[in-house]
């Protein structure tokens, strides 16, 4: 018997005689014969690899290696290759005769298969088979044999990687960019009567689940899926609702939402977190993602994981507090004016029925949840804004000076209506025509104070109260161009100079209107009245100045008026001393400013020989008489404004130089960088040295020329 | 517009922070906290002491000044310290050492420290400021018992030695 097999595995019998006598060896025992039967199996296994072998090769030889190939179409030869398959099948694995052993046994076949798949795998190429099955319509009977075979266990294995690329490459030609409308059903249509036709037959009747119907149309709502990914950032930037609920419904494992995140994330690296973006559109960009993923994700979740990856980008920047601030102020030139629209939404106390439904609609959190997540309630976008801004403080501070802006009217470069000439301080002019009438601007700044006081409670909006206050207290007593405030808690108006209406040298029409004011007040209030200070910088004065050769008509703050009325009428030289003791400017460096900006305006000239000041009655036509006022006076507002920066920063410059020894200057100049301020430091390296020189004028530093640094004196 | 710009109180310029980006919440806070206590010292301004960050990159490391306090061996001169602060200040102390020579008690010859509040008796409710003075206070009132320059002890209570060791040590700058 063993012989017989021998001879039978290596071809020198014919294989009908040897199934003869094994199947009357079979038959003949009533009992099992299990040592019997897997020697046969081993056997025909090793004749069926050999003789596969080798007509396969022969068949690569013919048609795949030779020339051949180039005269017949890649179908036409895998046909060929089928057909030798089926009578390879027919005539050595499963000869008609095996029946009978097969049938009963079906572990035989089993064993049998699998070498001959690996043959099959080993001789051709596979793909070019699956995709002709595809592609061509085969009979039932075939498909019997593919999977008799074997083959449809790499037919699965390569659909699996065969259809995800079809689907794709459809779902990628088709619906690119289409995602302002729905395209899942059209898909799943193509998927039913196209996809399936052609792939249909060999996957859709087999047994193994793994390759139903529903996997195939899974396969294809991934596809789409991740070409919307792809999209997202457009789709969020365009703030395309079907785009995301389409995405949402197909986004359905976690690895997908990861994908989702990740794609979107470095999308924003590339386009918007970057230097080039300026603060209000990345805001904007950040409230079209929290849009977009919370219709995406109403979890919350993905959010998160988006918000932790933007949000420190905004915190770094130094001026998203005023950008918000000015948004919720809902000033008219902010981008994000529409803050100041959005209603406060307010939890509304839960109805039982409202909580039965919840409790009903209760999804447990996605997979990918993190443990420590806290699922928000409630969150609107101010919300979402506010909770950006790690110092409320800073908001609050930057609203103040929006009230004040909003108040007090700024420089307007023509030259305001002559009755309303300037008034001082605590008086300001309002112009009537570009504010509406005080009144309706009180009501208005009532009216933002209490909105904002809604969305950011009262603790910290004291001193805008106050603001508002005094506003509607101005308005209602005193005349529209006069505003008496509460000086310690409007923004920049501690520091800045005050005078009394005696101590200045107004005009007469304007002393009076000065003391008009303080008469009302004091009588209005006459049990806490104290007195009024005039903060003439603050305000405004139209004037006109005649020379002998030229008419200047200006508008300019009240305290660069008062100075050039000093030299009404003086046609001398004046000394700058003189000056001083006449105008009761008490502070040198604020008198010298505003003649320095009479000087740039080619008003005045100044005498550096004698430190005299003389008006400039005429004036050489090429020297260009027509100075931009604007670039003056903001010179002299650098300078003044300067000055007192430096002043602050001495006592660090002093810390620095005691710690540090010796330090050129820009090393101060980068170390002033520490001081916390409001107005990070900007003061260029020329300006912080040319301080720094004064000081060593003054004694009060000591400068090594050789080495270029700056030291305390001992 | 410019003299509208130049007078409206808000700031247009928009630079960063100060050092650059921080790497975590804990870098952010201690960098937070110590440029509030820098802010604070400057202001405040102590009389005798003073400390100042080494580099602009770089807050957690200090230069401080301490001068001696008068009626003391050290009235008169001047000290210099480092103080490095780990992450977790303020809930670890500052690492603080004398870097110019120095004659005491209570600090080696390494210019390390034996006081209490830089090791075991740190509290987060100490700061930069109240370190110096400790440190300006403990130049009159050292420690006898626990010292780590043990001859600096010994002659503690004999002024004339004690003042030829340290002038041998410390130049005075007077």
């Amino acid at each position: 018997m063993a012989e017989k097999l021998f001879n039978y595995v290596h071809g020198l019998e014919e294989p009908d005689d040897a199934i003869t006598l094994l199947l009357s060896q079979l038959s003949c025992s009533q009992t099992r014969n299990d040592d019997l039967e897997q020697s046969f199996i081993d056997a025909h296994t090793i004749y069926i690899r050999q003789r596969c072998v080798q007509l396969f090769t022969e068949f690569n030889k013919e048609y795949l290696e030779s020339t051949n190939r180039h005269n017949q179409s890649t179908e036409a030869i895998v046909m060929k290759l089928l057909d030798l398959i089926f009578s390879c099948w027919n005539t050595i694995v499963y000869p008609p005769r095996m029946d009978v052993i097969f049938e009963k046994k079906p572990y035989i076949l089993e064993a049998c298969q699998i070498p001959f798949a690996a043959v099959v795998r080993a001789c051709t190429d596979t793909d070019a088979i699956v995709q002709t099955l595809a592609r061509n319509s085969i009979s039932t009977s075939l498909q019997s044999n593919i999977r008799k075979c074997g083959l449809d266990v790499e037919t699965n294995a390569i659909l699996s990687i065969q259809i995800p690329i079809v689907a794709e490459n459809y779902i990628n030609q088709n619906f690119r960019n289409h995602y302002d409308s729905s395209d899942l059903q059209n898909i799943k249509a193509w998927v039913r009567n196209e996809l399936e036709r052609d792939l249909g037959i060999i996957l859709f009747n087999h047994k193994d689940a793994s390759l139903s119907t529903s996997r195939v149309m899974d396969i294809a709502t991934q596809a789409l899926c991740k070409l919307r990914i792809k999209e997202l950032y457009d789709i969020i930037e365009s703030e395309n609702r079907v785009g995301l609920e389409e995405l949402r419904e197909t986004m359905n494992v976690p690895e997908l939402r990861n994908l989702a995140v990740q794609t979107f994330l470095a999308e924003c690296d590339q386009n918007l977190l970057s230097g080039a973006a300026d603060t209000p559109e990345l805001l904007h960009s950040y409230l079209r993602a929290v849009k977009g993923f919370s219709i995406l994700d109403p979890t919350g979740v993905l959010l998160e994981r988006v918000g932790k990856h933007i949000r420190p980008n905004l915190q770094e920047r130094g001026d998203l507090s005023q950008e918000i601030a000015a948004g919720l102020f809902g000033l008219k030139s902010s981008p994000l004016e529409f803050l100041s629209k959005i209603d406060q939404t307010k939890v509304a106390p839960q109805k039982a029925e409202a909580i039965n439904k919840a409790f009903d609609n209760w999804v447990p959190d996605p997979l990918d949840t993190p443990a420590d997540f806290v699922r928000k309630q409630n969150q609107d976008i101010v919300f979402t804004l506010l909770s950006l801004i790690e110092k409320k403080d800073q908001l609050m501070k930057n609203l103040a000076y929006l009230f004040k802006d909003a108040v007090i009217p700024k420089f307007n470069k023509d030259p305001l209506p002559s009755e309303s000439t300037a008034t001082e301080s605590m008086s300001l002019d309002m112009p009537q025509d570009s504010h509406g009438s005080s009144d309706d601007t009180g009501l208005h700044l009532q009216a933002t104070y209490s909105r904002l006081t809604d969305r950011l409670g009262e603790t910290g909006m004291e001193s805008i109260r106050v603001m508002v206050d005094d506003y509607i207290r101005s308005t209602k007593l005193l005349s529209s161009d006069s505003l008496v405030v509460s000086r310690a808690y409007w923004p920049s108006f501690s520091s800045a100079k005050s005078y009394t209406s005696d101590c200045l040298r107004w005009p007469d029409d304007f002393k009076q209107k000065l003391k008009d004011v303080e008469m009302k007040f004091q009588s209005e209030y006459s049990e806490t009245y104290i007195g009024l200070e005039w903060m003439p910088e603050f305000s405004y004065t139209s004037l006109s100045l005649h020379f002998e050769d030229r008419d200047l008509h200006l508008t300019v703050t009240t305290d660069q008026a008062i100075a050039i009325s000093l030299f009404d009428e003086n046609k001398s030289e004046i000394k700058f001393e003189d000056i001083l003791s006449n105008s009761c400017f008490e502070d040198e460096q604020v008198l010298r400013n505003l003649l320095l900006f009479w000087v740039h305006m080619k008003v005045l000239l100044y005498n550096e020989s004698d430190d005299s000041y003389s008006v400039l009655e005429t004036i050489e036509e090429d020297n260009g008489n027509h100075q931009s006022i604007d670039v003056d006076s903001e010179y002299q507002n650098n300078q003044n404004k300067n000055h007192e920066k430096l002043q602050v920063y001495w006592s660090f410059i002093v810390g620095m130089l005691t710690n540090l020894d010796r330090l050129p200057v820009e090393k101060i100049h980068s170390f002033l960088s520490f001081v916390p301020s409001d107005d990070p430091f900007v003061q260029s390296k020329q300006e912080l040295e040319n301080y720094l020189m004064a000081m060593v004028d003054e004694g009060k530093l000591l400068y090594d020329k050789q080495t270029m640094h700056f030291s305390l004196p001992k | 517009m410019a003299a509208t710009a130049s007078t409206s109180p808000i700031s247009n310029g928009a630079p960063g922070a100060p050092f650059g980006v921080a790497t975590s919440a804990s870098r952010q806070s201690v960098t937070r906290r110590l440029q509030s206590e820098l802010m604070q010292l400057m202001m405040s301004a102590p009389s005798g002491v003073s400390a100042f960050p080494v580099s602009d990159d770089n807050l957690l490391a200090w230069a401080g000044t301490i001068e001696g306090p008068d009626d003391t061996y050290y009235a008169g001169m001047k000290f210099k310290i480092s103080l490095e602060f780990p992450q977790e200040y303020p809930y670890k102390p500052p690492h603080v050492k004398f870097t110019s020579p120095m004659y005491h008690p209570n600090i080696d010859m390494g210019g390390n420290i034996c006081l209490d509040i830089l090791q075991n008796t740190w509290s987060a409710a100490l700061n930069v400021q109240t370190v110096l003075l400790s440190l300006q206070s403990l130049l009159g009132e050292p420690n006898n018992k626990s010292p780590l320059n043990g001859e600096a002890a010994s002659l503690w209570d004999f002024p004339e030695k004690y003042r030829v060791r340290l002038d041998q040590r410390c130049k005075r700058e007077d």
